[in-house]
């Protein structure tokens, strides 16, 4: 389990994350979005221990993890947004560093890279962008580490290998480990991520289950208007449309919906969520 | 699983960090470290072009060749070896390598003071020994004319300074872990950012060192302070070689252990 007690982090003068606290826990999948510059990416460096939190704590089962412990670091991976080639065959390059991790399985790299119809004896160097990617996926899902910090996976990849991607996540993650996917895209992912966290401006705007969403909100596809939708959009056919759930119906979250409804209408999606 | 030190994780590294300059460098460590043979071949090609038979005169460029050699692989192996730590990409990737702190810190002093100096040392000896063995080479061999330097400098001042090469290593010891800790800082430009910083530190230190002497007139001259105590000089020099390489690697674990990218 993570837990962020009253982190805060700042570029300089420059405020990017204050005062949040919150727990990851085991068995979930989080989905971590929000604008440009809200501080995505920083917060993943700072659980994964490439930052130091300038205030406050994150303790990863019972770790610092800027104290960066080998065993600590064993036990995660950081997929950053961009992945550097190397001038090495694929397997190679994941036998050599699945080394220092006791739970890698070089099979399930192949495995899963046959799944992304990925070339492991091809050189990395020679890999477009989106092989590249999932290769570093396929390495990432190897490793069988309990703490998945992902940033923008899906960036990159063509139609298949984001299905490839979702399937991959779904079959080799550990039932016990906790994954946390910072991403723009979320239509690519909203069928496995499940808590979603929405940062704002140095603040966690949402922390909650889909389950708990869907109690809280109404997501109308209808063909009508309402007057007490937060947020509408038009879509061929109709509106999608998000509304306070006051009489307890039940529908399928729009996680994009939810973000933009959460973007134009922070305090009332706050005070809705409370 | 030990925090610190475990054997096979840093065997594990070690091997790690070889395969990865053996990617990033053996080309260029190559052609560095075989100066004195790609001297002596230009030298013996425009000799053949010019005066149409082999040089004897090699003597000078041999010493130029040693000390290009010397120069090329101290100011790029440190940079090239380790500069990608301070980038955001690799850097993530080296510092998310499941090794201690130390383990890595370690490995990189001894890529420095141990494996670069013997790598470099048996080429760039034995390239010119070997060539010391045509017979229109001309000078001895560099490692011979080294020690009858030293020897020579020995008889010349009488001091006490015993064990030149162990300082010749120190010397290079310093140097690399100089620019292996501007490598590890630097983002940009970072073999010249480390010499300037090299060049201000050393001008602030004999600066003060020139006032401290000109302040007190029992020790106007060199020789004031060799005449009475003759051991004085040779600790002068073990802690100018030494202090610094023991406070660049001081500063290499501290900089290894916080950063941040």
């Amino acid at each position: 389990m993570i837990k962020i007690l009253n982190l805060g982090f700042s570029y300089g003068t420059v405020p990017v994350l204050s005062d949040i606290t919150m727990n990851l826990e085991e068995g979930k999948i989080y989905g971590l979005l929000g604008e440009n510059g809200v501080g995505k990416t920083t917060l993943l460096t700072l659980l994964c221990g490439l930052k130091k939190p300038k205030e406050g704590e994150i303790v990863t089962d019972g770790q610092r993890p800027f104290d960066r412990n080998p065993d600590f670091l064993a036990n995660q991976f950081y997929l950053p947004d961009e992945v550097f080639p190397v001038n090495e065959k694929a397997s190679r390059w994941a036998a050599t560093l699945g080394k220092f991790r006791p739970e890698y399985s070089q099979e399930k790299f192949e495995e899963i890279m046959r799944l992304f119809e990925n070339d492991s004896q091809k050189k990395m160097n020679k890999m477009s962008c989106g092989q590249l990617k999932k290769t570093y996926i396929s390495f990432s899902l190897a490793c069988n580490a309990k703490y998945l910090f992902m940033d923008e996976p899906t960036n990159g990849l063509d139609i298949p290998g984001k299905a490839q991607f979702r399937s991959a996540v779904m079959k080799y993650s550990a039932e016990d480990s906790v994954i946390v996917i910072s991403t723009h895209q979320v239509r690519d992912l909203e069928t496995i991520i499940d808590p979603i966290i929405i940062l704002d401006r140095n603040e966690v705007l949402l922390n909650a289950s889909l389950q708990s969403i869907s109690e809280k909100f109404y997501f109308d596809y209808g063909s009508a208007l309402r007057t007490d939708s937060l947020y509408s959009e038009r879509l061929p056919g109709g509106f999608i449309q998000v509304c306070p759930n006051l009489n307890g119906q039940e529908s399928k979250v729009n996680i994009e919906a939810l973000f933009n409804t959460a973007h134009l209408h922070k305090d009332i999606v706050k005070e809705i969520i409370k | 699983m030990n925090k610190v030190f475990n054997f096979k994780r840093f065997g594990n590294y070690l091997l790690y960090s070889l395969r990865d300059a053996e990617k990033k460098y053996l080309l260029t460590f190559l052609i560095a470290s075989l100066c004195p043979v790609i001297f002596y071949f230009f030298y013996q090609c425009f000799n053949m072009l010019i005066e149409k038979e082999f040089g004897k005169e090699f003597g000078t460029l041999q010493i130029v060749s040693f000390i290009t050699s010397i120069l090329i692989l101290l100011f790029s192996f440190p940079s090239k070896l380790f500069g990608t730590v301070t980038e955001k990409k690799a850097g993530a990737e080296w510092l998310m390598l499941p090794a201690s702190g130390f383990e890595k810190w370690l490995s990189m002093i001894l890529m420095c003071t141990v494996i670069m100096p013997l790598g470099c040392g048996i080429l760039l000896f034995g390239s010119d020994a070997l060539l010391s063995l045509i017979p229109e080479y001309g000078p001895s061999p560099m490692f011979s004319r080294i020690s009858l330097w030293f020897e020579d400098q020995k008889n010349l001042t009488n001091t006490v300074i015993v064990y030149p090469w162990n300082l010749l290593y120190a010397e290079w010891c310093e140097k690399a872990l100089l620019f292996t800790l501007g490598a590890t800082i630097f983002k940009k430009a970072k073999t010249a950012k480390t010499f300037l910083c090299y060049l201000a530190i050393s001008l602030v230190l004999v600066l003060l060192l020139v006032a401290l002497l000109s302040n007190n007139s029992a020790y106007r001259n060199i020789g004031d302070i060799i005449d009475p105590h003759p051991g004085i000089l040779n600790l002068f020099i073990n802690i100018k070689v030494f202090l610094p390489i023991a406070i660049l690697a001081g500063a290499l674990f501290v900089r290894i252990k916080t950063i941040k990218l």
